[in-house]
């Protein structure tokens, strides 16, 4: 099952490689949704969300050949990409002076779900997850993930020294894999 | 190092999330690759990660999807326009200074490669060719030697029957026939002699070679005793030669016989081959 995800991605990497339309169709398809997600997250600005996404295709145009599959997942640099686009938007002066019509919140960036469609099931399964795993692994992860926050300013915003950080990352992901039944 | 206490570190899971410096993420990328239990594990903190994300996902609206895919055309129609200069991936390099130099040295190092493959089997080509020319020279050379050895051969017996010619059709000279003795049948040899001034040739001989250590011996019967007109072997001399000139006293008959080498002062009888009278 494995194997045959890794053998389907690679040929889609190698037809994004090629700059055919089909695969940018399908790479929409399967990982769209997540990328926007994840901007969303990250910007809980749903018209600036939109303007991200696409940008962050046509980087994915242009720096497909620098992705390496030895070095992780489609997905894992798929989102790096528009994690990097996303920060390098929000940390530019243009955005800063917007930010002050829109605040960072959790509760902006989920209303931000409101105007668009999320199926149930990963509602129902973001549920599930958001229940089991603790409040306290959930923040880690959150601010290294979505806000791309570094260890010491993760560190500073929870008040707690470097090391705790680091440990906290560790049991944070072992748990959230147990929960995800991810072997 | 030990994999389980790396694992355990925690270090893969600030990995993924991308918390270490640059430096770290160096010495985690380098021990991926070596260490198989560990890109296995980082394998699955990144699945972990990529489905919580995937909690996350939202549908963005439908007609994003167009203008998406639309922009992407446009970038690959601009990169197709310049296909024959530049393919997309060319192009994506030329924006980036430094990968351009290394982009020109691989296509020298192939074209060095593809030329010196090219002037390598050239060579080969050639110095076959060189070996065989060689080789059919070699041929040609040894050939034109057996040529000229068989017409040196052919050239000495044509001089030779031209002499023997000429002693035939010379009038002084009297030709004498000496036959094989019943031993020797088969055999035969002629002398030419003059009996004004009683020179001597053997004009020819079939006799055949001697044993080794052994040589012919010619001898004229004069006033019935035998004289010996001298020594020959067929394969060192050629045939006619003038042979040792005959004193005083009647010639009633020459003689060849086997005899050691250096000669014999008198004949072995039992070791006569030809013998003819000279009338």
């Amino acid at each position: 099952m494995i194997n045959e995800t890794l053998n389907n991605e690679k040929d889609l990497v190698l037809a994004l490689k090629k700059g055919e339309e089909a695969a940018y169709s399908y790479l929409y398809d399967q990982y769209g949704a997540a990328l926007y997600g994840h901007i969303l997250k990250m910007t809980s600005n749903q018209e600036l969300s939109k303007d991200l996404l696409q940008e962050v295709f046509i980087k994915v145009f242009q720096k497909i050949n620098q992705y390496d599959e030895q070095k992780g997942l489609l997905y894992t640099w798929l989102i790096r990409v528009a994690h990097n686009t996303t920060l390098d938007k929000i940390k530019s002066s243009h955005f800063q002076n917007n930010l002050q019509t829109f605040s960072l919140d959790e509760k902006r960036s989920d209303s931000g779900n409101q105007g668009s469609v999320t199926t149930n099931i990963d509602h129902i399964g973001m549920e599930k997850v958001l229940t089991s795993l603790d409040n306290k692994y959930k923040q880690v992860i959150d601010l290294a993930y979505f806000h791309g926050l570094t260890q010491n300013e993760i560190a500073e915003q929870l008040g707690e020294p470097v090391g705790t950080i680091k440990t906290k990352v560790r049991k944070a992901l072992i748990q959230l894999r147990k929960i995800l039944n991810i072997v | 190092m030990d994999t389980h206490n790396y694992i355990s570190s925690g270090i893969l899971e600030n990995y993924v999330l991308g918390l270490l410096s640059e430096n770290e993420n160096g010495a985690v990328e380098r021990v991926i690759q070596q260490n198989k239990e560990v890109a296995s594990y980082v394998n699955s903190l990144e699945q972990t990660l990529a489905a919580y994300g995937q909690l996350h996902a939202v549908q963005p609206p439908a007609e994003l999807k167009s203008k998406v895919l639309d922009q992407i055309r446009t970038l690959q129609s601009d990169a197709d326009n310049q296909k024959p200069y530049n393919t997309p991936v060319e192009k994506q390099l030329n924006n980036n200074a430094r990968p351009k130099p290394i982009k020109i040295w691989r296509a020298l190092a192939i074209a060095g490669i593809v030329v010196l493959l090219v002037s390598l089997s050239f060579n080969i080509y050639l110095s076959t060719r060189q070996f065989k020319t060689q080789q059919q020279a070699q041929d040609i050379a040894r050939q034109n030697k057996v040529l000229l050895n068989k017409n040196e051969a052919v050239q000495q017996k044509l001089t030779q029957a031209e002499k023997q010619v000429a002693l035939m059709y010379r009038s002084d000279l009297q030709a004498v026939v000496m036959k094989g003795v019943p031993q020797h049948a088969t055999f035969n040899a002629t002398v030419f002699w003059n009996a004004d001034n009683r020179t001597v040739y053997l004009g020819n001989s079939d006799l055949p070679v001697v044993p080794t250590g052994k040589v012919y011996q010619l001898w004229a019967i004069v006033d019935g005793k035998p004289v010996s007109l001298g020594l020959f072997s067929p394969e060192k001399n050629s045939l006619p030669v003038q042979m040792t000139t005959i004193q005083s006293g009647k010639v009633q008959a020459f003689a060849i016989t086997l005899e050691q080498s250096g000669g014999s002062p008198t004949p072995t009888m039992d070791q006569m081959y030809v013998m003819g009278a000279t009338s």
